[in-house]
């Protein structure tokens, strides 16, 4: 098995290992930041199974072996006339997806940092079960 | 410039540009009252003006059009179309017009205090989110504008100033960031299989392919959307979350999100029902949490002694309901869910916009600590009273016509238990709704009454001009229901799925 023929295989364990971790971060996790980081943690998983679906070798969007099974053939009956072309490019989509993904992450991830700074400066802490400990009351 | 021509410029997409150029202007002037307020003032205008200006129809910018070859190679161009597409109909401008309302009251009638043009600006991302959500018809461009929407209304707690809305900003934020990747996430598994983004696009290309059997990676990105849904609509397990956000913030801001989060369910219901209605437990599981919704929502507005939690709660109840109307996924039932969420917005808005006066004169919203407030606040406590009778359901106002039609659709498709289920539902809801205006109107007045009992307290009359607005719409749609209906109808029609 070649390296390439890995590459997309191994970029989708990482997207589902940082998903993972992202959430178990989220989800138990006491410091805030480890949660905020947690949440970037899931939205670069996803960012880069959506990356890596754009590299066509595995998931084949617009590969020769899709379309001849008929499912996708009405939008891409086009590119039937070359299969070469449509098996070495890259799709380019995704690329303009994760851009504006990242963006929206980041404008989150600002918020959530300030508002964990707002709550250190009252609570003298980072942790949940202080920070929250009205709540569960 | 002729009147064709004017009326061509009136296109879908200035409902979500001019609000988001609005914004961001707000945002430049913040600090400057005078210049904010006036700026607000003609945002104001344009925003309630531009639903009943703007074209009808299918508006579409970006993408390509179909070409043969690129001149000078080889290479051609697909079919694929990524172009931005925006859905016009009488029931989007329903939808935008009364978010319009609602959003210019929750500015206007704050305009006595300094006024931040970032509080403003939000606002108007608000519009801007929820105008696109409703009118788009391609996944990535809702995935979008969800995000914005989670950002200005957890933007929109975190202006009230306290720690606790901190606090509930934050635990929005984190949930509704890995609710959002679960949305992105699904619609890269659709865009990994079909290479495509555009929801009639995709319609299609299901459809075919469902002729073959349901590919398990469809039940995943159905699964993953339906996990967004659920938060973005405040249905079980986000109930809680929801009723946090609307019970934080202002009651005028939480009056305009609460009617966000019912058209954004229907919004977005509709999307993920045109791509994954072949699925066949789809509909089983809407009407599961919708069922779950509604009671939890209701069992917890009961308990509750705060009144915008109340309100709050009340509110995830009646989404909860409109849920039902959806899941059952009968043309009649369907609409009348439809029909709910525009009724029930109207309705639930007056009870806020009077929890705002409460707080106003009050300052606090805690039941045991508010009260006697019948004689002190005019014709306040009437109003309220009927937005009581309108939220439960009782005749001659909207939501009665809307909840009966559920009621009637869920008899009629084999769910009899489910009728009896919804009216002890709006019972319920009666009953908590009494509990709050007792402890408000008619129990004992506390120490901020003690100046006299014949003195009137001070509150905006803005509120009071808003209220009997929506109890007017209210009660003119109660009367001749078929006005809105006979849209609703052709819209569920029109999505040739039911």
């Amino acid at each position: 098995m070649s390296l390439e023929s890995l590459f997309q295989p191994m970029c989708f364990l990482t997207a589902a290992a940082l998903v993972v971790v992202g959430l178990y971060a989220v989800i138990f996790m006491d410091n805030l930041l480890k949660k905020i980081i947690g949440v970037t943690l899931i939205s670069d998983g996803v960012n880069l199974v959506l990356i890596t679906e754009g590299f066509n070798k595995m998931v084949a969007i617009i590969s020769p072996d899709m379309f001849e099974q008929g499912v996708i053939s009405q939008t891409f009956e086009n590119l039937k006339e070359f299969p070469e072309f449509a098996a070495q490019a890259a799709f380019p989509l995704p690329s303009a997806l994760v851009l504006t993904s990242i963006v929206i992450s980041v404008s989150i991830f600002a918020i959530m940092l300030a508002l964990a700074i707002r709550l250190y400066q009252e609570y003298g802490s980072l942790s949940c079960s202080v920070i929250f400990k009205e709540v569960e009351e | 410039m002729n009147l064709e021509s004017l009326q061509a410029f009136f296109v879908p997409a200035l409902l979500v540009a001019f609000p988001l150029i609005a914004a961001i202007c707000l945002n430049f002037i913040h600090g400057r009252d005078r210049a904010v307020k006036g700026f607000a003032l003609i945002s104001v205008i344009v925003v309630l003006l531009l639903p009943w200006i703007t074209q009808y129809g299918v508006y579409w910018f970006g993408g390509h059009p179909y070409v043969d070859n690129i001149e000078g190679t080889n290479i051609m161009l697909s079919k694929l179309n990524l172009a931005i597409v925006y859905n016009f109909g009488v029931i989007q401008k329903i939808f935008i017009a009364l978010l319009a309302l609602l959003a210019s009251a929750a500015i206007v009638i704050h305009f006595t205090e300094r006024t931040s043009g970032v509080y403003i600006a939000m606002i108007m991302l608000g519009i801007a989110s929820a105008s696109a959500v409703i009118m788009a018809d391609d996944v990535f461009n809702i995935f979008v504008f969800l995000e914005i929407l989670t950002i200005s209304q957890a933007a929109l707690v975190i202006a009230v100033g306290s720690v606790k809305a901190y606090k509930t900003a934050l635990k929005y934020l984190i949930l509704g960031g890995v609710a959002g990747s679960a949305i992105l996430l699904g619609i890269s598994l659709l865009l990994g299989k079909y290479g495509m983004l555009n929801v009639s696009d995709l319609h299609n290309v299901i459809v075919s392919e469902a002729q073959s059997g349901i590919s398990q990676t469809l039940i995943i990105a159905c699964a993953l959307i339906f996990t967004g849904w659920l938060f973005e609509s405040g249905m079980v397990p986000f109930h809680i979350i929801k009723s946090d956000v609307y019970s934080k913030a202002r009651p005028s801001v939480a009056a305009f999100m609460q009617t966000q989060t019912k058209f954004i369910l229907v919004a977005m219901w509709v999307i993920i029902l045109r791509l994954f209605y072949g699925i066949p437990t789809f509909n089983a599981l809407v009407l599961g949490v919708a069922v779950l919704s509604m009671i939890f929502g209701v069992i917890m507005a009961l308990k509750q002694t705060e009144f915008t939690r109340l309100l709050a709660y009340v509110a995830v109840a009646q989404a909860g309901l409109v849920g039902v109307g959806l899941g059952i996924a009968t043309k009649a039932s369907v609409s009348a869910g439809v029909f709910h969420a525009i009724n029930d917005a109207m309705a639930m808005a007056i009870l806020f916009l009077s929890a705002s006066i409460v707080l106003q004169i009050t300052k606090t919203l805690n039941m045991h600590k508010v009260g006697g407030l019948l004689w002190k606040t005019g014709s306040i406590p009437l109003w309220s009273m009927l937005g009581i009778f309108a939220v439960s359901g009782m005749p001659p106002f909207n939501t009665y016509q809307s909840e009966f039609r559920i009621i009637s659709a869920a008899s009629e498709a084999g769910y009899p238990e489910l009728s009896v289920l919804i009216i002890l539902t709006s019972i319920a809801t009666f009953v908590a709704l009494m509990k709050g205006f007792y402890a408000v109107y008619l129990k004992e007045g506390q120490d901020y009454l003690g100046k006299g009992e014949k003195e009137e307290a001070a509150y905006s009359i803005r509120i009071e001009f808003v209220m009997a607005i929506l109890l007017a719409i209210c009660l003119g749609i109660g009367l001749f229901p078929q006005s809105v209906l006979q849209y609703v109808q052709q819209f569920v029609i029109s999505l040739g799925v039911i």
